[in-house]
């Protein structure tokens, strides 16, 4: 496939000749995407599941898409979307208030599989602080942070992949800022 | 000399400046101003040394947790084609020919009156024909046969002759014969004749409903109607005249024919 082509018209081709089309762009947002899940759900394997749902969920309603908006773009809302559905059902699935405890505390203390036991403890902790400080933050300054660090997007970009104004963007990432500040600062670590 | 303003906390009216500056977005006009305040402002300089800070903590964490993690295999079933636009837009002309279809205009509304009267027209003739056809059957008594049950025998009235009254008849002829024959005689039979009991109702009901022509009848056979009958004849019989009512001057003194022939056969 060419790859000069734009994302747009990867979606044409994959509409009206060749549906093989779309794993071009699966190609070029497979990482990001995948980024994008992993800083919302911590959790690799569920992030792969939420960025295997929304490629195929966008290539089921391909036909839909609008012309108007940016592929990526729409492919961000799709995951997005697809985080937020597998955190609300594992928010019920969590049956008592313990369970979430005990989920939180595994959060904590239990380092992520790809870590090794040699990394220095300063290090972990320091990790370990700032994924809790960015868990602990609401959704919508969550997802900012997430698709301007992980992914490296414009605010232009989020501005269109979240329907948002521009000034809309960079006030959240500015509250987003202060509020990590402010949590690690908060940190035992911080103070040693 | 830099300005020390702790009571402020959002970059003095620079906070999105200051985070397009941190990531590089800003513009060169935006740019120059805001580097122009930090110079100034030794709070927004802390502030964005800060912010730097954590943006390096955070693209840490990425780099230690997510930059090593490889990409998940990302599996499109390529062989269940997606809804494509040719076939929305056949679905879309055939709403919009639908649409089209029922959208009112003068020459529909006329076509579409005419087929009601043609239809309604058609309707009533094809149920006048099929009437007209069993009319028809009926009158030839040919294929189309209206069954009804209908009783074998004609349903008798039962005459109600109450003994009263034949006795009364029978006496006036009992008179003349005895005016005629013998007016001595008379005396003799009067003398002798007993006085005749008329029967009781019950028993009079009861003679009534004997005949075997009237057990086979539906009246008999349905017990309402032979209840209303059997009203009737009590009422009848109510109401005819009774030789022990009679007055004294009008007392029975006849003699039945039979009683004088079986006087005369004695003698």
């Amino acid at each position: 496939m060419d790859k000069d082509l734009t994302d747009e018209q990867l979606v044409e081709i994959a509409v009206s000749e060749n549906p093989e089309a779309f794993g071009e762009i699966v190609n070029r947002w497979e990482r990001k995407i995948f980024a994008l899940c992993y800083g919302m759900l911590n959790r690799e394997d569920e992030a792969g599941d939420a960025a295997q749902e929304t490629f195929i969920a966008a290539f089921r309603n391909l036909a839909n898409f609008r012309g108007d908006a940016k592929v990526s773009s729409w492919l961000h809302r799709i995951a997005v979307n697809q985080c937020l559905t597998k955190k609300r059902r594992e928010k019920t699935r969590s049956e008592t208030f313990l369970d979430e405890e005990k989920n939180e505390e595994e959060k904590f203390f239990v380092a992520p599989v790809n870590q090794s036991p040699s990394n220095s403890f300063e290090k972990d902790e320091k990790t370990l602080a700032v994924r809790q400080a960015i868990n602990s933050l609401p959704m919508e300054l969550k997802q900012v942070v997430l698709m301007k660090e992980f992914e490296e997007m414009t605010f232009q970009e989020i501005s269109d992949a979240l329907e948002l104004p521009l000034s809309t963007v960079k006030s959240r990432l500015y509250t987003a800022l202060k509020q990590l500040r402010m949590k690690l600062e908060k940190t035992p670590l911080e103070i040693v | 000399m830099k300005m020390n303003n702790n009571n402020h906390n959002s970059f003095c009216g620079f906070a999105e400046d200051a985070v397009a500056y941190l990531y590089g977005e800003i513009d060169e006009t935006q740019k120059a101003k805001f580097e122009k305040h930090l110079s100034l402002c030794s709070h927004c300089e802390e502030e964005i040394t800060a912010f730097a800070t954590v943006r390096s903590s955070v693209l840490n964490w990425k780099s230690e947790e997510f930059d090593i993690l490889a990409s998940p295999v990302i599996d499109i079933p390529f062989g269940q084609m997606p809804k494509t636009v040719e076939n929305f837009e056949i679905s879309r002309f055939w709403l919009e020919s639908l649409l089209e279809l029922f959208s009112f205009s003068p020459v529909k509304v006329a076509a579409a009156c005419a087929f009601l009267v043609v239809g309604f027209s058609l309707m009533f003739f094809v149920f006048d024909f099929s009437a007209g056809n069993e009319f028809a059957d009926l009158k030839n008594n040919n294929s189309f046969v209206i069954e009804v049950e209908q009783p074998t025998e004609n349903i008798v009235e039962p005459e109600i002759q109450t003994p009263a009254v034949e006795k009364i008849a029978e006496r006036e002829t009992n008179a003349k014969i005895s005016n005629v024959e013998n007016k001595s005689e008379e005396v003799f039979v009067q003398a002798k004749s007993p006085k005749k009991v008329s029967p009781s109702p019950a028993e009079i009901v009861k003679t009534q409903n004997t005949p075997n022509r009237l057990s086979n009848s539906p009246a008999v056979k349905n017990p309402k109607n032979t209840l209303i009958k059997q009203n009737e004849i009590e009422a009848r019989i109510q109401q005819a005249p009774r030789l022990n009512n009679l007055p004294e001057e009008g007392e029975d003194r006849s003699l039945r024919l039979a009683d004088l022939l079986a006087d005369l056969d004695t003698e």
